[in-house]
């Protein structure tokens, strides 16, 4: 998609993302014994209109990743930047009305006390002079474009299903017409059929408002749906980075490729189902030395264990974090 | 259906109904037979609110009574009915013949006590055994579990283990006593992916192993397809589709079954869009006389809205809808989406 867009321009641009966060112990005089690297060292770019998944199992930093995005948090090192204005937690009014979440859970991302109608003009009255009447013209045909009938407006969260509430939480979300949207996992919390329909909705208003999404996910089959490009995350850590289509077919890193085999496929003629990947995913606190994967790693060699294997473009656009793929070792 | 005598559990038309706060009884659980045979895994698969857990909460006598109670129906385990056993026997049979282990492994373990303390626990409880005997056979069962260092784990309390490794602690739990059957009511639903398949690996290993019976609820049809032999579809507390998994997954007769399949995001291929079901879950209000589905079915005629039609179909293959039946094998004319969206 991002190929035949003719618009394209890079939106976001993160370099060497790095944040840590301290390892506290002791209840009345806390100690620091170490510090956890959530997120290290990542680089990666938004083109406009596209989606960049990042898929990994919990721990792997995908959230935080989110909030460096979102301006929710601090790096610890390196920078982001949206349009070439530096993303930080005090940013502006002006920068922050371009970046905007949806949420995982619709429950709790919702204002109980709030009305929906108030909950979509409540962004407005922060990020824009307008009248009743100007506002009212915004949030009305936004609510028609989610798909939720104009009676919805005096209605209370708690009169919605999950997936009305995420139908909120998503015009809520595009109110101040952003180019980029945050959506961490926005659609765990729903049903296979719900999700069909969330998931619908966000590419066709994609595809209408030509906005960039970065997709946090740990669902394999709809980050496959959704994305453009995919980063594969493991520990804080990128493993792989590639459009889609070479993603799936041609995966370089031995996790990505464990990752794919471990998703249930909805075909019992599929034998050998449920390929198992030895082990579990290690402590962020205490994270392997070297390759992270290592530990689990079928291909795991001497060097693995020793260092950190550094990112390589492998061919175009596909970046490989892996000993494998390494240039002068690949001969 | 010669087979009836050999069943190890046998539902028939089971019935749940919940109080709503209106008065009126609104039925999670709406007449489900079920026959469990030993060493099969059954999967029940539905969305939110279709009463696949209440089936099995019902089944294990776990309904909170203030507000639910069983309606109607027998449940048939080695020639007595669990429903008419004093809740003293119902104890004497949970745990030990029939266990069953739930979606959130931290909230099933006690905080409090250490992994061993908690297995020799139900030892003790089911069995004669004396304080060195369940020690030992508390090792025994972490290690028939996977569970790498068992001799550490005893001593250690819940919160120190992986979420991966407290599902096996539940489980070693859950098989302590050698039950015949083993109800997993979402199991995997908490886990990773790579740890979800060590778990189902797992249960698979055991199924063979002892021969136990499993009940698999759960809402991802990947994992069904993975591991059950035969399953169930739920829909508004009723079944509406069973067969084996083979012959679902190949050729899914009813409506909601197909739109499920169609609605899955797909890992292999590329789907441009994907088939929604409109609308969403209706509430049951008692009593039920029209297809539970037909206000979201894209097939729905007449006859949908004046009746509900019954669970049949040749083969063990059984659907419960009146479109389906005439409709030609595998064929999706008229679903409003193509063969190639189903198996795409």
């Amino acid at each position: 998609m991002a190929e035949t867009n003719s618009r394209m321009e890079t939106i976001l641009k993160a370099e060497k993302l790095t944040k840590d966060y301290p390892v506290l112990k002791g209840l009345i005089i806390p100690k620091e014994i170490g510090r956890v690297k959530a997120v290290n060292d990542i680089s990666f770019e938004i083109q406009s209109g596209e989606t960049l998944g990042v898929i990994g199992e919990s721990g792997c930093g995908k959230t935080t990743l989110a909030r460096i995005v979102m301006g929710l948090e601090d790096v610890s090192s390196g920078s982001v930047s949206f349009m070439g204005k530096t993303i930080k937690k005090g940013m502006s009014k002006d920068l922050r009305r371009h970046i905007q979440m949806i949420f995982q859970d619709p429950y709790s991302s919702l204002d109980p006390r709030m009305s929906v109608r108030r909950i979509l003009e409540e962004p407005l009255r922060i990020h824009c002079k307008m009248t009743k009447d100007e506002r009212l013209d915004r949030v009305l045909p936004l609510l028609e474009q989610v798909g939720l009938p104009a009676e919805s407006l005096e209605r209370y969260p708690h009169e919605f299903s999950g997936g009305q509430r995420q139908r909120i939480g998503i015009a809520r979300a595009l109110i101040l017409e952003p180019e980029l949207i945050v959506c961490d996992e926005p659609v765990s919390a729903l049903d296979v059929s719900v999700q069909a329909q969330i998931l619908n909705l966000l590419r066709s208003l994609q595809k209408e408002k030509h906005l960039s999404y970065l997709f946090v996910s740990h669902d394999m089959s709809v980050i496959r749906h959704i994305s453009d490009r995919i980063l594969v995350m493991y520990l804080g850590q990128m493993m792989e980075l590639a459009d889609k289509r070479t993603l799936f077919e041609t995966p370089a890193h031995p996790y990505t490729k464990a990752l794919m085999k471990a998703v249930p496929v909805p075909d019992p003629e599929i034998k050998d189902q449920c390929h198992v990947l030895k082990g579990e995913i290690p402590s962020p606190v205490d994270v392997p030395s070297g390759c992270p994967f290592c530990t689990r790693c079928p291909k795991s060699m001497g060097i693995c264990s020793q260092s950190r294997p550094e990112v390589n473009e492998i061919e175009d656009g596909h970046f490989v974090a892996c000993h494998l793929y390494n240039k002068e070792e690949a001969k | 259906m010669n087979q009836k005598e050999n069943a190890l559990l046998s539902l028939q038309g089971l019935k749940s109904y919940y109080e709503s706060r209106d008065g009126s009884e609104v039925a999670a659980v709406d007449g489900v037979d079920l026959e469990l045979y030993p060493g099969e895994i059954v999967g029940i698969v539905g969305e939110s609110g279709c009463g696949k857990s209440t089936v099995v909460r019902a089944l294990m006598r776990l309904l909170d009574p203030s507000s639910a109670r069983i309606a109607g129906g027998k449940a048939v385990f080695c020639g007595k009915d669990l429903f008419g056993l004093s809740e003293r026997e119902m104890c004497g049979i949970r745990g030990k013949d029939i266990s069953m282990i739930f979606q959130d492994p931290l909230s099933a373990l006690d905080p409090v006590y250490t992994i061993g303390d908690q297995i020799e626990e139900i030892l003790k409880a089911h069995e004669h055994i004396s304080e060195s005997e369940a020690k030992e056979k508390a090792l025994e069962l972490l290690r028939e579990v996977n569970i790498p260092s068992p001799e550490l784990r005893l001593n250690q309390y819940p919160h120190e283990l992986s979420g991966g490794m407290q599902q096996r602690v539940v489980i070693a739990i859950a098989l302590a006593c050698r039950p015949q059957i083993l109800i997993a009511d979402e199991p995997t639903t908490a886990l990773d992916v790579t740890v979800q398949a060590q778990i189902l690996e797992l249960i698979r290993e055991l199924r063979d192993k002892l021969n136990i019976a499993v009940i698999l609820i759960t809402h991802n049809m990947g994992v069904v397809a993975a591991i059950c032999d035969r399953m169930l579809v739920m829909y508004g507390g009723v079944v509406v589709e069973e067969g084996t998994c083979k012959e679902i997954f190949k050729a899914p007769k009813h409506p909601y079954t197909r739109g499920l399949l169609a609605a899955i995001p797909s890992i292999k291929e590329e789907k441009e869009e994907l088939y929604t079901i409109p609308g969403q879950v209706d509430v049951m209000k008692v009593p039920v006389a029209c297809c539970r589905f037909y206000k979201r079915c894209a097939l729905a005629a007449d006859i949908c809205r004046r009746s509900e039609p019954e669970l049949k179909g040749e083969g063990g293959h059984l659907c419960r809808c009146y479109m389906a039946a005439d409709g030609a094998e595998g064929s999706s004319g008229g679903l409003g989406f193509g063969k190639e969206a189903l198996h795409g």
